[in-house]
């Protein structure tokens, strides 16, 4: 059988993906593998997986790979993500729930002296419509006193976007597109109107955080005399400081002609609607990731468009409703 | 003179402003955890018959 690599797994040597036989493999080489004892030696990953936080893997016997590459110790099989998105294809409950999602694997990281080197938006997928990690290589062993290594990815990748999208206007989630590193701070803080300067977390996280950068971009030095200067207690503080940023974003959906397309409107004849609702049932029966689909009031079970505009509602005292929650929504 | 080549970093005003404003965000964690313990006695003491 025929290893293909994936084109896009380009960042990490340590832990490169492959498809062999229409599945995808992660290797983990030598350098890699003191990271991966410890993220499955102290418990990390067991506490990830509970939380159905990172996808699950299982080890392959391979001795074929270890005769072509000396350098590779492992070769992981991955639970499948059958459909992948996008993060500009998310509505901004999704980027939210990602982020946190993110935030608490970094939490439990930290518990375990490791640390998320990636905080990637790219690196999260929806499963069953729950926020999960899929970079099982980007967990590495916390060197002391380092700050956080991806928080400036952290804060381009979900905190930019998702106050840009809550605050100024869903459709500038389009803008990740064309930054695939994530929104430069410096554009973010610009395009926020000057009240964000009074939010706590976006005051910080963002306005003089891109400030930081500027002023440091040509400062070779900088990172090095940061070095060895950041407790453990500082970075909980960090990442709990995000959570509070995060959380305190949530998007009102404006009004718009698709509001009631289903409700108030007659868009539809009876038998017409029917034939809809049949037709899109059977899309979702097929394909469980529930992308794009949402809740269309009295019509469900799903109606897409209409419904991806009330995808972000949560309903009290629960987590935001998203893709699969909607197919539980609806009895599937 | 030492010459030093380096291309610009935008990692570096992140590492040192995580320095800058680390402190003030482990108090605040400290507090939250602190009024939480508090918060939780007079909680169990209500609940008491």
């Amino acid at each position: 059988m025929t290893d293909v690599p994936i084109a896009g797994s380009f960042r990490d040597p340590h832990g490169q993906v492959f498809t062999r036989g229409g599945l995808v493999h992660r290797l983990v080489t030598a350098e890699g593998a003191r990271d991966y004892e410890q993220l499955m030696g102290s418990g990390l990953y067991d506490a990830l997986v509970s939380e159905r936080l990172l996808v699950e893997h299982a080890e392959v016997d391979d001795p074929q790979v270890h005769a072509v590459d000396a350098a590779v110790e492992r070769v992981l099989l991955p639970a499948q993500v059958p459909f992948i998105s996008y993060p500009w294809e998310w509505c901004p409950g999704q980027l939210r729930a990602a982020a946190l999602a993110t935030l608490r694997a970094q939490e439990l990281a930290l518990d375990h002296g490791m640390s998320l080197r990636d905080a990637s938006a790219f690196n999260v997928q929806f499963l069953g419509g729950r926020p999960v990690l899929i970079d099982t290589s980007s967990f590495g062993v916390r060197p002391e006193g380092d700050p956080w290594v991806a928080y400036r990815q952290f804060c381009q990748h979900f905190l930019a976007p998702l106050a840009l999208a809550c605050i100024v206007d869903v459709r500038l989630l389009g803008l990740l597109r064309a930054h695939l590193d994530g929104l430069p701070l410096d554009l973010a803080a610009t395009l926020l109107p000057a009240r964000t300067k009074l939010r706590p977390g976006l005051a910080v996280h963002l306005h003089a955080h891109a400030r930081s950068q500027r002023r440091h971009a040509d400062d070779p030095g900088t990172r090095s005399s940061a070095r060895g200067r950041f407790s453990l207690q500082s970075f909980r503080g960090l990442v709990d400081s995000l959570r509070g940023a995060v959380s305190g974003l949530e998007w009102e959906p404006q009004a718009s002609a698709w509001n009631d397309y289903y409700d108030a409107a007659a868009s539809y004849a009876p038998a017409a609607a029917q034939a809809k609702e049949s037709l899109v049932g059977e899309a979702a029966r097929r394909d469980r990731s529930g992308h794009g689909l949402g809740p269309g009031g009295e019509h469900r079970p799903l109606l897409p468009v209409g419904g991806r505009a009330r995808c972000d509602r949560r309903r009290p005292g629960s987590r935001p409703v998203v893709g699969g929650d909607v197919l539980a929504a609806a009895g599937r | 003179m030492e010459t030093v080549l380096a291309y610009i970093d935008a990692g570096s005003g992140s590492f040192i402003f995580q320095v800058i404003v680390g402190s003030a965000m482990a108090a605040s964690l400290g507090a939250k955890v602190f009024w939480r313990r508090v918060s939780a006695i007079f909680r169990r003491d209500q609940e008491r018959p």
